[in-house]
């Protein structure tokens, strides 16, 4: 078995010394196929810990692993890199660029490195299909719906085929066809990629498999109900 | 990101993004208009400069009563380019109301129509031609008349005793032709200086028969060609005549001056052979027992000398000897060993000839033959030389017709001059022999006794001679040229300082404007590097983004610049032109350099954007995607608070030390360390305060301390411009009254030709002159004799620039406390008359005189020809601040009059008849002094002509300081702006809750307001320390209200950006924000 995409260990994180800690030691283990639902009450620091997931913060204690290896001492440019190859992130606020098209905003991790070339473009657009916004593609993220902008989101997020995608609460605006769909293409898009959804929605959290909790800093196997 | 993203990325962002393009076009578009305006000052110098003379680039100036106008055909025959000979006299020109001007009158003939191609040029005969600017001065206009009053040439130059004084001033009734349309050639003047006195034109014959001087001109004007080769041709081309010398044919030939005495130059041929010196002089009588006859010339002959014919019909004489003609002998019924007595002139140190007696033995009786009739003796005295009888003599001695008998008037018909008794020479030394020289005249050697000796005998003096130390001197135009352009003050520093100030402030404001507009888009950088961009990608991406922006901003700099400078100009010529009087502020467009100043400055702001926002980029993307801000910064108020007192104390000690009043090293000196100073101190203030606080003043500065400082710098840097010039440059240096001002508190200066012989405020002076009682009060009139500079009689050895001396009276004004010293003697005024090696005189000049127009300091001397023809040292003992006596030297009055013998006489006058009364007392004195060629002139307004450069650099000084406050203000905007965007949730929500936007329109611009208040009184405090050397001088007179006036402006100004700022911030804050999740 290959190592781990990534992993957390013995995490905590709090923003100041004198604030209290969000996360208490949380071990995490992502692997190729891996199928995880985070689910917690609101404030509990689920943005966060997918957060210090992606590489976008660094944890107050602890060690975030990518391959096996440490990140602590890459540089900014380096968990860039990182986050280019490896990554896929869905925010919760999806944070679209205001004015590049839906096309142009999927575009846009791909712009990291390269220019786009006509595959890219194909194949954001067959995304944008399949998520119901192949009428949508020339849209500024303005003229689009909550819901709608969210699912740009996840298509920049898969653009790149990335190894893992973390989505944090993608379903938040979508009603629940349009969640049932959007899950399981995220799960049957690629069978290697592992798919970490942080949700408050008991159907998505099912449609995964696998349910962390995470209460009072520590992250717990939910009950399956 | 490519172009055409980046430029889709700017279209959308256009809101967002046109207050930044605005603040990079204003800034840019200051720096440009700054350069436009830098440009039109250099511009109007150096086009005062060209104006200057106009092609001229060499020019002969030569005695008074001039050269022969064949000397100039001759020389303009061989030069390049045309020759322009001209006469020139000073004269006084007053129109029919009174106020007479001095001017320079220029005769001037067709070859400077040809020259300039203008038939038109020159005024007919009885006409003057003038620009129009003296046109106003004078209140004239074409087809007025005037009185011209010019002072006849005399070759003797009024310095003599022997000059003539009865019809010295030509009176001229003039009319006004047309008004000349440039500067040239209205300003032909060949005086140094910056500011070149008026000039008026008239028909060369015309002036030439006026003045009795046909076929003679005075200057030549050369246009092309070298200093150098003018030299030269002259050399080649002067004759005898042209330096007043004349060969003329006695018992042998006789070289004769028209100036009576010799100059030492020719009296020195002597020494060598061939040539004899003797000293032909004009008694008043000689006696002998109850005999006695009038009006005879003696003639001292060089006994050791064979030369002179006439020695061998001579006996022996010894110094105690004299030997009588025939006739005279016959006259005074004498024999060998008789005694007479001789009454005879010299030149005392006054005007007035003293008049001695002596006694000779007469040791022979020469006989009435040969040469001892020879009346090529007689020096061609005004006067006498060519008059027909005795009763036409007219000679500047006084002649007493009554004296005169038969006898004399039949002697005269026969022998003319013939010198009616000899004696030695050495005798004639002892007795007559003055400072200003002894030998009149030379008996040359006829050795060859040719056809032609006359010739010969003048060709062989001329060779010996070098014409320009005889009055004939060659002036190297370019250089006069370069000293018209130097202000007074070096002003060039302050400007750059200024302009520096500006730029400073301006890129500031545009680059914080520029990363604002980044810092709101932080989430949209959060997102790229969340997706995978390394920071170098992202900053690529704003940098191309931004360079469109800042581009395009830059682009708009021009226009902008070129609005802002001509809006500048038309304010400084209107709203401000009490405070500039008019001066000349004239704009430059050179868009070529307006674009490179602007695209210079869009440049700087744009990598100081990218600088700005680096550190943003290298925040953590999840930061910058939650709106997360920095915290206030963690240091301690301490380093600024140790930085702060010390940028102070390094201010107060440079203040209390700055060895020159108004250096713009000491005023940018202290400027900046207290700015620095004051702004760590602001800074300590808002770090001390610690966490910040919402409400109340100084609750949005605390917030950020770093771009409130900005502001804060940016507003005391342009107070600290409009005050510190406004206290520094103000116009008390003018104030008739003020004592130690320019004026030295007299309200009026004149100045005449001819000397006034008694004085204005002593009551019995002023009855015998007719000036009405009382007009001065004794001791209010400072009469200084004069040693004009500068003109035909250079004196000034090796410079063609020599300052006029004056003669003052030290105790005078210490005791008044006239002027202000900026480099004071050691002992003040006194210090004139403290010579401790008598072959030094101590003088003192003003500032512009000596820094700037001599190139001196104080300490340095130079070397001048005296009067009596000594060179003597005059070393500046010190230095005032500028006078209304410019381009003058002071020295104690006895001390010149002992130097200059024909000084005696004040010429020039500083009079006191209080402000009220200046308007008459002026025209009594123009009335009364008219016959002396007396011009009076407010002593304000001739300061106000002399700074007029200086008031030009001032004028846009103040349009700088203008812009810098525009510019702060504009800041103070932006600052109130980034705090909305900050706080944008805090206020929806507050309008959400119901307040008015009215409500908090006010709180906003109350929070600020703590700023303003900042940064105007560090402005100020740095300014009066900065100018503190000048507002500590005796009765200073900062001009408090003018500066009250701009500070409330200012005030006004920044709470109108501000308010403006927050009502255009608070619409902008919308409901939504409410809705925005922001973690
Ligand atoms: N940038 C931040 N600075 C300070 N506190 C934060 C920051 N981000 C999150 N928190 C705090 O951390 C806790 C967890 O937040 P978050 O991870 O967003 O919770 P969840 O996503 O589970 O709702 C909350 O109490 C929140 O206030
Ligand atoms: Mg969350």
């Amino acid at each position: 078995m290959e190592a781990p995409n990534l992993a957390l260990r013995d995490v905590r994180k709090r923003f100041s010394p004198d604030e209290p800690w969000v996360l208490e030691g949380v071990d995490l283990v992502i692997s190729p196929g891996d199928r995880l639902a985070i689910v917690g009450p609101s404030g509990s620091g689920k943005s966060t810990l997918l957060a210090i997931l992606g590489l976008l913060e660094a944890p107050t204690i602890g060690r975030v692993e990518v391959h096996g290896q440490d990140t602590a001492g890459l540089s900014e440019d380096a968990r860039a890199a990182i986050r280019r190859d490896l990554i896929g992130f869905v925010f919760q606020e999806h944070h679209l660029l205001p004015h590049l098209t839906a096309l142009q905003n999927v575009l846009l991790p791909v712009h990291a490195d390269r220019r786009p070339s006509r595959e890219d473009v194909a194949r954001a657009e067959s995304l944008l299909d399949q998520l119901g916004l192949g009428d949508r593609v020339g849209h500024l993220p303005g003229e689009l719906s909550s819901g709608q902008r969210q699912r740009v989101a996840v298509a920049r997020a898969l653009i790149r085929k990335p190894k893992v995608i973390l989505a944090d609460e993608p379903t938040g605006a979508l009603d629940p066809g349009r969640s049932r769909s959007l899950v399981s293409m995220l799960v049957d898009i690629d069978p290697e990629m592992a798919v970490v959804v942080v949700t408050h929605d008991p159907a998505v959290a099912r449609a995964l498999g696998t349910i962390w909790s995470l209460r009072d800093g520590k992250l717990e196997p939910a009950d399956r109900t | 990101m490519t172009l055409r993203e980046a430029i889709d990325a700017v279209r959308f962002h256009r809101r967002l993004l046109a207050p930044a393009m605005a603040a990079v076009a204003l800034a840019a578009g200051v720096v440009a208009g700054g350069v436009a305006m830098g440009d039109g000052l250099r511009g109007a110098l150096a086009e005062r400069t060209a104006a200057r003379l106009g092609p001229i680039t060499s020019a002969v100036i030569g005695p008074e009563t001039g050269f022969r106008e064949a000397f100039a055909r001759n020389l303009a025959a061989d030069l390049p380019g045309y020759v322009v000979p001209a006469y020139q006299r000073d004269g006084v020109l007053t129109p029919e109301g009174g106020g007479g001007r001095q001017v320079e009158v220029w005769g001037l003939d067709a070859t400077v129509s040809q020259a300039l191609r203008d038939p038109e040029l020159l005024p007919p005969p009885g006409t003057v031609r003038m620009d129009a600017a003296l046109a106003t001065a004078l209140k004239v206009k074409p087809g007025d008349r005037l009185v011209l009053r010019v002072s006849r040439p005399s070759a003797l130059g009024r310095d003599v005793a022997l000059s003539k004084e009865d019809d010295a001033i030509v009176g001229m009734s003039v009319e006004v032709g047309p008004l000349l349309a440039s500067r040239w050639p209205a300003d032909l003047s060949l005086r140094a200086g910056a500011t070149p006195p008026d000039t008026v034109l008239v028909d060369l014959k015309w002036l030439q028969a006026r003045l009795g001087v046909p076929s003679r001109v005075n200057r030549l004007l050369a246009a092309g060609g070298t200093a150098a080769h003018l030299l030269a041709e002259v050399k080649e081309h002067w004759d005898l005549p042209d330096v007043g010398l004349s060969v003329v044919q006695g018992a042998e030939p006789a070289l004769a001056t028209d100036r009576v005495l010799l100059d030492d130059d020719v009296t020195a041929l002597a020494k060598g052979p061939g040539a004899s010196a003797a000293s032909v002089w004009f008694v008043d009588r000689i006696g002998h027992a109850d005999l006695s006859l009038s009006y005879a010339f003696i003639a001292a002959v060089d006994t050791n000398d064979p030369g002179p014919a006439i020695l061998d019909l001579l006996p022996p004489l010894d110094a105690g000897d004299i030997a009588l003609n025939a006739w005279a002998a016959e006259q005074l019924d004498v024999r060998v060993g008789d005694t007479v007595s001789v009454r005879y002139p010299t030149f005392g140190s006054a005007r007035e000839l003293v008049w001695k007696d002596t006694s000779f033995v007469v040791a022979g009786i020469v006989p009435m033959e040969g040469a001892a009739v020879d009346p090529s003796w007689m020096p061609p005295i005004e006067g006498l030389a060519g008059r027909a009888t005795c009763r036409e003599w007219n000679p500047g001695l006084p002649v007493d017709a009554g004296r005169v008998t038969d006898a004399d008037e039949a002697y005269w018909s026969t022998y003319g001059g013939t010198p009616k008794a000899w004696v030695s020479l050495d005798a004639a030394r002892s007795r007559w022999a003055s400072p200003l020289g002894l030998a009149t005249t030379l008996r040359l050697q006829d050795v060859h006794a040719q056809k032609d000796h006359l010739a010969g005998a003048a060709l062989r003096v001329r060779d010996a001679l070098d014409p320009s130390r005889l009055g004939l001197q060659v002036v190297d135009v370019s250089a006069l040229r370069a000293s018209a352009s130097k202000p007074a003050n070096d002003f060039a520093g302050l400007f750059a300082g200024f302009q520096f100030v500006l730029l400073v402030t301006a890129f500031a404001l545009a680059a914080m404007q520029s990363a604002l507009v980044y810092e709101r888009r932080a989430d949209e950088i959060g997102v790229m590097r969340a997706v995978g961009w390394s920071s170098w990608r992202v900053l690529s991406a704003i940098g191309l983004e931004s360079l469109l922006v800042i581009g395009a901003g830059a682009l708009m700099g021009v226009p902008a610049g070129a609005l802002i400078a001509r809006g500048l100009t038309r304010g400084l010529q209107s709203v401000w032109s009490g405070a500039v009087a008019g001066a000349p502020v004239v704009v430059v467009i050179d868009v070529p350099r307006l674009l490179t100043a602007s695209f210079l400055t869009a440049l700087v702001a744009w990598v100081a954007l990218v600088l700005m926002v680096v550190p943003l980029v290298r925040r953590p993307p999840r930061a910058l995607l939650g709106g997360r801000r920095e915290a206030a910064a963690p240091r301690g108020p301490a380093i600024s608070a140790g930085v702060a007192v010390l940028a102070l104390a390094g201010a107060v000690a440079l203040a209390l030390t700055a060895p020159r009043l108004g250096a713009a090293e000491a005023f940018f000196g202290v400027g900046a360390l207290a700015l620095v100073g004051g702004l760590a101190a602001v800074d300590a203030l808002l770090r001390a305060r610690g966490a910040p606080r919402r409400d109340g003043p100084m609750g949005g500065a605390t917030r950020r301390p770093g771009r409130s400082l900005t502001v804060v710098g940016a507003l005391a840097s342009a107070t600290f411009l409009v005050v510190g010039v406004g206290l520094g440059a103000g116009r008390a240096e003018e104030d008739p009254i003020v004592r130690w001002s320019g004026t030295g508190g007299y309200p009026l200066l004149a100045q005449t030709s001819l000397p006034m012989l008694h004085a204005m405020d002593d009551p019995a002076g002023a009855e015998a002159m007719g000036l009405p009682k009382g007009l001065f009060a004794p001791g209010s009139v400072l009469a200084m004799p004069r040693v004009d500079g500068d003109d035909a009689s250079c004196r000034q050895l090796g410079s063609a620039r020599a300052p006029t001396l004056l003669g003052v009276d030290p105790r005078r004004l210490a005791a008044r406390g006239s002027f202000r010293f900026v480099d004071p003697p050691d002992h003040g005024w006194n210090a004139l008359t403290e010579a401790t090696d008598p072959t030094v005189i101590p003088v003192i000049g003003d500032d512009a005189t000596v820094t700037w127009g001599l190139h001196l300091a104080k300490g340095d001397e130079l070397t001048w020809i005296d009067g009596h023809g000594t060179s003597v040292r005059l070393r500046i003992v010190g230095v005032l601040s500028n006078t209304v006596l410019q381009g003058a030297l002071l020295m104690d009055k006895a001390a010149l009059e002992a130097r200059f013998p024909g000084s005696r006489g004040a010429r020039t006058f500083l009079l006191d008849v209080g402000s009220t009364q200046t308007a008459t007392a002026s025209a009594v004195l123009d009335r009364a002094f008219s016959d002396l060629g007396m011009s009076v002139v407010p002593t304000a307004e001739r300061l106000h002509a002399f700074a007029d450069v200086e008031d030009t650099y001032i004028a846009i000084f103040r349009a700088l300081g203008a812009l810098g406050l525009l510019l702060a203000s504009a800041g103070m905007g932006l600052v109130l702006a980034r705090t909305v965007e900050e706080r944008q949730g805090e206020l929806a929500l507050a309008r959400a809750i119901g307040f008015s936007s009215r409500t908090l329109r006010r709180r906003l611009v109350m929070e600020h307001v703590g700023l303003v208040a900042l940064g105007l009184g560090l402005g100020i405090v740095s300014a009066v320390l900065a100018a503190w050397p000048v507002l500590t001088a005796p009765n200073a007179a900062p001009p408090v209200a003018l500066l009250t006036g701009a500070l409330v402006l200012a005030v006004v100004f920044a709470l109108v950006a501000l308010d403006r700022m927050a009502a255009a911030s608070i619409d902008q804050v919308s409901w939504r924000v409410l809705a925005r999740d922001r973690v």
